[in-house]
């Protein structure tokens, strides 16, 4: 079992091949997983068909949607008006966005969102049903990645609200926001202005808002709907299509996984092959050694079984030493990685992982017995006295 | 002589990088937040490993044993500065929290089995020495 372990070099070649391939596949595909839950996450909670916004800032909202990042902007509650009669529109609701500081005052740095939660139909469904009647003034909802004190309530400037309920991830910035009920705002400034912090008119102004989601009926033309609303209003507003532009972004992320799977599968191809060669040519120096035993009564069986083990040991050692670089890299910087692309993520959860590591373990034990297929037939077709005349 | 510059120049590469991680590679927030001070605190103890690596080098076998000891503690505080001990911004989506904490933890382990490393080997010589 150990004569592996004798020869140095090549026993240190396999076990960096397999460690090498052990955290190719099990990173990668972690990576894999993040990027498709937050494609997936992402999809069931887009919730508008239309989204509008101030003029010149289409791509704000764009980046609040898919990078997560912090953006303010406002014009007048006007624009809602008479919305909710246009033919086609199924349900109309405002959002007014404000940034918290990351101080002593606030439990961290959040984007706190103002909401209606009478007419709202992109967070309240994501709410449970018996926690929606709780939503009124001075409650809070919180998204998914907001640190909670431990009496279950978000500090905002200086003052605590109880959260109702959290959401579930998303992988975009409704992660990192807090959902307050309109009428909750002018509080939020108030107190906000009295530990000094400064606001422009705008977000004192109780008729200003940030955004407009529009949903329309199945089988209306959003175009058409708000055609009458952008020629009147066409130097005030911007439209963002979020279903058109998650389908761009579907593309890109598909893109993304497809060559991200095809480089694991080279990689796993690239590795094998060095895998039976190395065994190969480990096995054929020992041919003689091999051929001896054979002499002495150990049959085919008994020295296929030795190297199979011994490819086995090597891919077990080479695993855990990968799993090991996984959880010193990919594990902790993952998620920098997909924040550094700008593309929504959810980190897998823990059953996830754990299939991920057997699955991944059952890989690599499986390429260490397909890499001693080869020099095991190569012992079964030898005939022992051949061999040892050749080597004479 | 071969362990004990490996040691010195190894305190030295890590003690720089615990220097660069939260100021060059992974620089936190701008603001005064508890990342800043974790910052602080990450500057001083690369300093103080570096100067070990450095001291470890001109000593007795005994000495530099002692110090090697020392610097588990000063791995481990690496580690624990960005987690409870001082701690970073508490939002999710920060640098700090998503990139300099998890660095900062990492280069801790590393530290810590690296001097191990180191420990197990000087223990070995001094006890091959002393038969």
């Amino acid at each position: 079992m150990t004569s592996i372990f004798r020869r140095k070099h090549i026993s240190l070649f396999l076990l960096g091949v397999t460690t090498i391939l052990a955290f190719v596949i099990i990173g990668g595909t972690y990576f894999l997983l993040m990027l498709q839950n937050g494609m997936l996450g992402f999809e069931k909670r887009l919730g508008a068909d239309i989204m509008i916004v101030p003029s010149e800032c289409e791509e704000k909202a764009e980046s609040i949607l898919l990078e997560g990042t912090r953006e303010c902007f406002y014009f007048d509650r006007m624009v809602l008006d008479g919305l909710q009669d246009v033919e086609g529109i199924e349900a109309v609701t405002e959002q007014f966005y404000l940034t918290s500081l990351s101080a002593d005052c606030c439990t961290s740095q959040v984007q706190i969102v103002g909401f209606s939660p009478e007419t709202d139909f992109v967070i309240t469904p994501w709410v449970k049903s018996k926690d929606r009647n709780k939503i009124v003034a001075g409650k809070a909802v919180a998204g998914s990645r907001i640190l909670l004190e431990k009496d279950h309530t978000v500090k905002i400037f200086g003052k605590k609200y109880e959260v109702v309920s959290t959401l579930a991830e998303t992988g975009t910035s409704l992660d990192t926001s807090v959902y307050f009920p309109m009428d909750t705002m002018p509080e939020i400034i108030e107190n906000a202005q009295k530990k000094g912090v400064d606001f422009l008119p705008a977000q004192r102004d109780e008729n200003t808002i940030s955004s407009v989601f529009i949903k329309v009926k199945s089988g209306v033309d959003e175009h058409l709907v708000i055609k009458d609303l952008i020629l009147e209003n066409a130097d005030k507003i911007d439209v963002v299509f979020p279903g058109k532009m998650f389908k761009s972004f579907s593309k890109n992320t598909k893109y993304l996984v497809s060559s991200i799977k095809l480089f694991l599968l080279v990689i796993w191809i690239v590795a094998e092959v060095i895998l039976v060669i190395v065994c190969y040519l480990y096995s054929n120096s020992r041919k003689k050694e091999y051929a001896l035993l054979r002499i002495q009564g150990v049959g085919k069986r008994q020295l296929s079984l030795v190297l199979v083990k011994q490819m086995l040991l090597i891919t077990t050692i080479g695993y855990i030493l990968g799993v090991l670089l996984t959880f010193l890299i990919v594990f902790p910087f993952g998620r920098y990685l997909t924040y550094c692309l700008g593309i929504a993520y959810i980190t897998p959860g823990a059953k996830e992982v754990v299939i991920l590591l057997l699955t991944g373990f059952l890989a690599l034990e499986i390429s260490g017995i397909v890499s001693a297929i080869v020099p095991i037939r190569q012992i079964g077709k030898q005939d022992a006295y051949t061999v040892l005349r050749e080597e004479e | 002589m071969k362990n004990k510059l490996a040691a010195t120049i190894s305190f030295i590469v890590l003690g720089i990088l615990t220097i660069l991680g939260p100021t060059v590679i992974f620089p936190v927030c701008k603001e005064v937040m508890a990342c800043t001070y974790t910052k602080k605190a990450e500057i001083g103890l690369g300093i103080l490993l570096i100067l070990i690596g450095v001291v470890a080098f001109f000593f007795e076998e005994k000495v530099r044993l002692g110090l090697y000891i020392s610097v588990v503690g000063i791995g481990a505080l690496i580690a624990a500065a960005p987690l409870g001990w001082i701690g970073v911004c508490g939002n999710d989506m920060m640098r700090c929290r998503m990139a300099t904490r998890p660095f900062l933890v990492v280069l801790g382990i590393i530290i810590i089995v690296v001097d191990v490393i180191l420990i197990v080997l000087a223990t070995r010589k001094k006890v091959e020495s002393d038969n």
